[in-house]
């Protein structure tokens, strides 16, 4: 992949456009897809999933910089199917050996972990971001999911400086942590009831 | 003691979430944990937060199956009319090329290109995604703004296939303007000819235009002179231009 197209690929997420990555996405699906099937009997559903997951894992690099440029795609991408595929693999055995494993403070809080995130939470986050205003909610998304810093989201939304942004960021986080609680307390009301 | 979490301690698991403690703040944070309420909201504002990124994760995911989907369906319907369009593009690109062949014997190569250089100005471009009235920052600009029309053709590629007719037709002529200067003139011309069938009659002068360039580039004169030709019985601004350049051809 070309250094420019990489570049250009990176502000495109910056700014929430994913044309670029739909077209690499399309671009690489059969093959990545296929190969699978074939190399590990991996079903076609599961080969998709796996696909989709490693496209958003190479979008997640690029936004937070720590890719910064790819020689042969395809092959990245492919590598990183197989690498997930075989990690599922492992984790699926090891739900047998639970019992020696250990319980880890951080391990909880990692980051990698929250593919675990309850059903429940998800959908409250979502109404609690439906309650929020158009600019909190492009503000929140902008630094959680486009991982923009404090200097960019001063730019994109014309901010005084990057403490503006800071102060603005953390008052729409607050509004929405406020909110999923209130719809997490009505929601576990009702249920009781 | 557990206490509620007042407006400093949500700041402070804010700034441990995003990694921004200071040493004393993290010696604080380290004390907060002992109680209970202000552990637990730091488990409920790490969910919250992972939650806005998972969320729109999901929505991209949710996009990309059915692209997926789409691409099934497609390979599925269009096999056997995939295979007839393919073999009408092969027997176009087979024509191009034997006129090109004919013409590079013909023609003086060098003149053809001096003419082309001469009067080869860009497709001025302002900005290509529209929203209402507001224009957008677009990547393909920014690429064909700078010069970079290897990134500029491959991101116009792939908002073609989503575009409005008039939008596709307007990112074509765009995009055929890459191909000019990427020394592709064969797929130019291929887009410009499709311009051509526009019902906007600018587009259509500009795409006449560009082709008739793109058919000098590849020493095609005699039809670019027809081009040219055709152009000049137009209103079109580009009557003056097409004139002066028969004559250079001439």
């Amino acid at each position: 992949m070309e250094q420019n197209t990489f570049s250009a690929l990176a502000r495109s997420l910056k700014v929430g456009d994913n044309t670029i990555l739909t077209s690499i996405f399309e671009a690489h699906s059969s093959y990545c897809i296929k190969r699978l099937g074939y190399r590990h009997n991996c079903s076609r559903e599961d080969a998709e999933d796996l696909y989709i997951d490693a496209i958003l894992n190479f979008r997640d690099k690029v936004v937070a910089g720590k890719l910064t440029g790819v020689i042969d795609l395809k092959s990245y991408l492919y590598g990183t199917c197989e690498h997930m595929f075989l990690t599922r693999l492992n984790q699926q055995k090891r739900v047998f050996h639970a019992a020696y494993e250990q319980y880890h403070f951080e391990q909880e809080y990692s980051a990698d972990n929250n593919e675990e995130m309850s059903v429940d939470m998800l959908t409250w986050v979502r109404e609690g971001l439906s309650t929020l205003n158009e600019k909190c909610r492009d503000l929140l998304t902008s630094y959680y999911f486009s991982r923009l810093s404090m200097e960019e989201i001063a730019e994109k939304f014309n901010m005084a400086s990057p403490g503006v942004a800071k102060v603005s960021k953390s008052r729409c986080l607050q509004r929405l942590v406020a909110s999923v609680k209130n719809i997490q307390q009505v929601t576990n009301a009702n249920a009781t009831r | 003691m557990q206490m509620q979490p007042d407006n400093e301690d949500l700041q402070l698991i804010e700034k441990f979430i995003d990694g921004e403690l200071s040493i004393d703040e993290r010696k604080l944070f380290q004390e907060r944990m002992n109680d209970e309420a202000f552990a637990k909201q730091l488990h409920f504002q790490r969910a919250v937060t992972d939650s806005v990124r998972i969320v729109q994760e999901q929505e991209l995911k949710k996009k990309f199956k059915q692209r997926l989907e789409q691409q099934r369906m497609t390979n599925e319907t269009g096999t056997g009319e995939s295979s007839r369009r393919n073999y009408y593009w092969a027997a176009a690109v087979l024509v191009i090329a034997l006129a090109s062949t004919i013409f590079i014997v013909v023609q003086q190569p060098d003149s053809s290109e001096k003419l082309y250089l001469a009067y080869y100005q860009p497709y001025p471009v302002t900005g290509i995604t529209r929203d209402g009235s507001e224009e957008k920052q677009d990547p393909a600009v920014t690429a064909y703004g700078s010069g970079d029309y290897r990134s500029a053709a491959f991101i116009l590629e792939a908002k073609i296939a989503e575009a409005t007719t008039r939008n596709a037709e307007e990112l074509k002529l765009i995009l055929g303007n890459c191909y000019l200067q990427l020394g592709e003139q064969n797929k130019a011309a291929l887009l410009f000819k499709q311009v051509m069938q526009s019902d906007d009659p600018v587009l259509k002068a500009d795409a006449s235009w560009y082709f008739a360039l793109a058919q000098i580039r590849m020493s095609d004169v005699a039809n670019a002179k027809v081009t040219l030709q055709d152009l000049m019985a137009t209103k079109s601004a580009y009557r003056s231009k097409a004139a002066q350049l028969l004559d250079d051809l001439d």
